[in-house]
């Protein structure tokens, strides 16, 4: 077990049998105006078959960024700089065990060295995302049922071609547009795939659904239209759906009946789930394991009961003792003093970028820690001189150390 | 904290339909009191209407909402999107004019103010909004941010509304050499503290915060919950605190006060709420809420099926009849008045009142189930 936490904190070892996803040593740089910013910095963490992954930060902490990065959606001026994506497939890792341009390592392909387009046929069939905004991730003049059946024939198309055709059938090119816009009544969906619409958005819930597929987003109340995103996103059944704030723009009860929702779609379909959100009820209510975030890295990584009983890294520690308890509420909440840095290269000291926000920071911490096994059982690991040693009074830094910027 | 937890009011028997806002306060007069406020937004009627005498349609936002925020105390106004609680805020501080109701402001009517008397209320009465990012000037300084207030009522000249500017920089949590930085220089939380720096600099008595902390990152809705706190108790401020994140309302808030499509559905100390919903809407908003511990994994949300109804168009009888999971027929016929649950709390639910029609009549099955069925 331990082997796996130093294979996931990137120590260069292969991706596991029981590895959907495996990803190692990622970064993710915008290359702005106003200078380069390290959005996601050197991450490594799998997803296995059937859990639910958490990853919860702060807005800034990079954890959108890594989870287009997954899925290769970063758009200029950001890049992918460095990393490996491991993704599970014999199917590919047959096809590409000759070529010598593309990483296989037993069933695992690194998705970084295959071809665009091979990257881009595994979007829907392979991984799904479902976005945090439902009214602005749909178009809004097309319905809902043509939408949700596109992402049907896509699938459709994807498993009656071979590979190597995949990527053209797919794509919906100048020539068909002219010939649609000559010949009526060709449109890229078939009666078959709107009917498939139909029975998805019945399964996530949608009264009336027959009815509801010709209706337009706009007609669509938040929470109906983030189920029928739901069912465009399961329509691929993909292996891999990843949930970037599935719940945030939703109010409470609609945000507790798409949790339910999500959590019967995982077990009906043993499918994993990386949830991004950083609400920590959601992950402590959703997730099997969980990753911390702040700053672009993961400053804490383990099972759930690991990193929210026992968290060592005092962002993680911070971060909960933010929380207005429902249940016992506190006299006086313990926030973390600061703010969330900007990530701006030339901006970032090589040290622990928590230290001029932490408590407990000391003079180690002006070096850049390496993660650190705190429990290989629960494969709890931390970004933190703490896992290993006790705060130590003598050496702490003096409270000026950052300037007196940080409040 | 104020001691609103001991206040009796011994004229209510155990299912009045008394108008609610006669609820008195151990601490004497209420410095805010709200009676049947209602707030309608008319669709524009168009000639065609006019001539074939259509009713223009509203959307009944606020309708009639009663409730009273005594001196020094937090009442929370909680309630998820589209249930008029902005509204109501807004509409209290004559922000927005009512459509009808009585707003009492430390014993005046607020609706029957002249221009005159309304900018004196301004000055004692404040708001601090939601989104920092779109409630500050871009074009102005954080100081003149700030003093803006100070200047439009005329009080100290410039040397001294600079000064004020500057304690109050201090005051709530930043530097006062940053007076002279515009808002974009700032941080969402720093804003945010602008924000309620120039809510501040008139020295008000009651100040209604519009989500205050529902724009920000947990670390920094902290700091800013922890100043809330701090500078009620030094300026001795009231609070009319809107939210939805129940966890908030709870930790800052004496009492609190649930609505539901534009209606109050029940009111009282937030500890006796939270502890024992007599509504089954809060019973439901408090079920839906995700805990941050992990003991109470691996259970479905008890959830409400469907979506909040339209206020364009509401539901008959009890406004909740449509998702309530303990609904009967007579829930449907009409609506629940206002029952006093002890001499503290209120809920408009059948439930509590034992001898009403409501537990003969037949449930209403589809109600029971949970979402997704």
């Amino acid at each position: 077990m331990s082997e796996r936490l130093q294979a996931a904190s990137g120590a260069g070892r292969g991706p596991d049998a029981d590895d959907v996803l495996s990803v190692s040593n990622l970064s993710t740089r915008f290359f702005t105006e106003e200078g380069q910013i390290n959005a996601v910095e050197s991450v490594s963490f799998d997803i296995r078959d059937n859990e639910i992954l958490g990853i919860v930060g702060e807005s800034g902490s990079g954890k959108s960024v890594t989870s287009l990065s997954l899925i290769d959606l970063v758009e200029s001026p950001g890049r992918i700089t460095e990393g490996e994506v491991w993704y599970r497939s014999p199917d590919l890792a047959d096809e590409f065990r000759s070529n010598d341009a593309v990483s296989v390592d037993g069933d695992h392909v690194d998705l970084r060295t295959v071809p665009p387009r091979v990257r881009r046929s595994l979007r829907g069939p392979s991984f799904s995302t479902i976005f945090q905004d439902p009214m602005s991730s749909f178009n809004p003049s097309i319905t809902v049922g043509e939408q949700i059946a596109e992402a049907v024939e896509v699938q459709r198309r994807a498993t009656a071609n071979p590979r190597s055709t995949r990527s053209r059938t797919q794509g919906y090119g100048l020539g068909q547009y002219l010939l649609d816009g000559i010949i009526p009544g060709r449109g890229y969906t078939s009666e078959e795939s709107m009917d498939r619409a139909i029975e998805l958005l019945e399964q996530v819930g949608i009264p009336d659904p027959a009815d509801r597929v010709d209706e337009y987003p706009g007609q669509f109340s938040g929470g109906m239209l983030q189920r029928a995103m739901i069912a465009q996103a399961l329509a691929g059944e993909p292996d891999v759906l990843i949930a970037d704030e599935p719940t945030t723009a939703l109010d409470v009860t609609i945000q507790a009946q798409i949790l339910n929702l999500l959590r019967e779609v995982q077990e009906e379909r043993g499918m994993s789930i990386i949830l991004i959100t950083h609400d920590l009820g959601v992950i402590a209510e959703m997730c099997d394991r969980v990753c911390v975030m702040y700053a672009g890295e993961i400053v804490e990584r383990g099972t759930l009961n690991a990193v929210f009983d026992d968290p060592v890294h005092p962002y993680t520690e911070g971060l909960l003792g933010s929380i207005p308890d429902l249940e016992d509420p506190k006299p006086r909440l313990q926030p973390i003093a600061g703010n969330v840095p900007g990530l701006l290269d030339s901006e970032m000291d090589d040290r622990c970028y928590f230290a001029d926000r932490c408590p407990n920071a000391m003079e180690s911490c002006l070096e850049k820690p390496d993660e650190i096994v705190v429990d290989a059982a629960t494969e709890h690991g931390a970004k933190c001189v703490l896992a290993e040693r006790p705060y130590d009074p003598d050496e702490a830094l003096p409270a000026d150390y950052f300037g007196g910027d940080s409040e | 904290m104020s001691d609103t937890n001991s206040h009796t009011d011994a004229t209510v028997d155990s299912h009045t339909n008394a108008d609610p806002g006669t609820e008195a306060t151990a601490a004497g007069e209420p410095l805010v009191s709200v009676e049947g406020l209602r707030k309608y937004y008319a669709n524009e009627q168009s000639i065609v209407d006019r001539v074939l005498g259509n009713e223009p349609e509203s959307v009944k936002a606020v309708d009639g909402v009663s409730f009273e925020v005594a001196e020094g105390e937090t009442l929370g106004l909680v309630g998820e999107s589209g249930c008029g609680k902005s509204t109501t805020g807004e509409t209290v501080l004559r922000l927005r004019e009512a459509t009808e109701g009585r707003i009492t402001f430390d014993g005046e009517n607020l609706l029957e103010m002249s221009d005159g008397e309304l900018t004196q209320f301004r000055k004692r009465a404040q708001i601090v909004f939601q989104d920092p990012f779109s409630s500050l000037d871009p074009r102005m300084t954080a100081g003149d941010i700030i003093t803006e207030g100070l200047k439009i009522h005329g009080v100290a000249d410039q040397a001294e509304r600079r000064e004020t500017a500057r304690d109050l920089l201090e005051r709530v949590g930043l530097s006062a050499d940053q007076i002279d930085r515009y808002p974009h220089e700032f941080s969402g939380g720093q804003r945010q503290r602008i924000g309620i720096a120039r809510a501040l600099a008139l020295d008000p008595e009651f100040v209604v915060l519009d989500e205050p902390v529902s724009a920000l990152d947990v670390s920094v809705q902290a700091q800013i919950l922890n100043l809330l706190d701090d500078l009620q108790d030094e300026f001795g401020l009231t609070y009319l605190f809107i939210a939805h994140n129940l966890s908030v309302v709870r930790h800052i808030c004496d009492r609190v006060a649930v609505m539901y499509l534009g209606k109050i559905v029940e009111t009282g100390p937030v500890d006796e709420i939270f502890a024992d919903p007599a509504h089954p809407y809060t019973k439901a908003l408090l079920a839906s809420v995700p805990r941050v511990s992990t003991e109470a994994r691996e259970e479905d949300f008890a959830t409400l099926h469907g979506d909040v109804p339209s206020p364009r168009n509401p539901p008959t009888g009890c406004r909740f009849h449509t998702r309530c999971p303990e609904a009967r027929a007579a829930c449907r016929e009409s609506a629940p008045p206002d029952y006093a649950v002890n001499d503290r709390r209120r809920a408009k639910c059948f439930r509590n009142d034992a001898d009403h029609a409501y537990w003969d009549s037949e449930p209403i099955e589809e109600n029971a189930r949970t979402a997704g069925d």
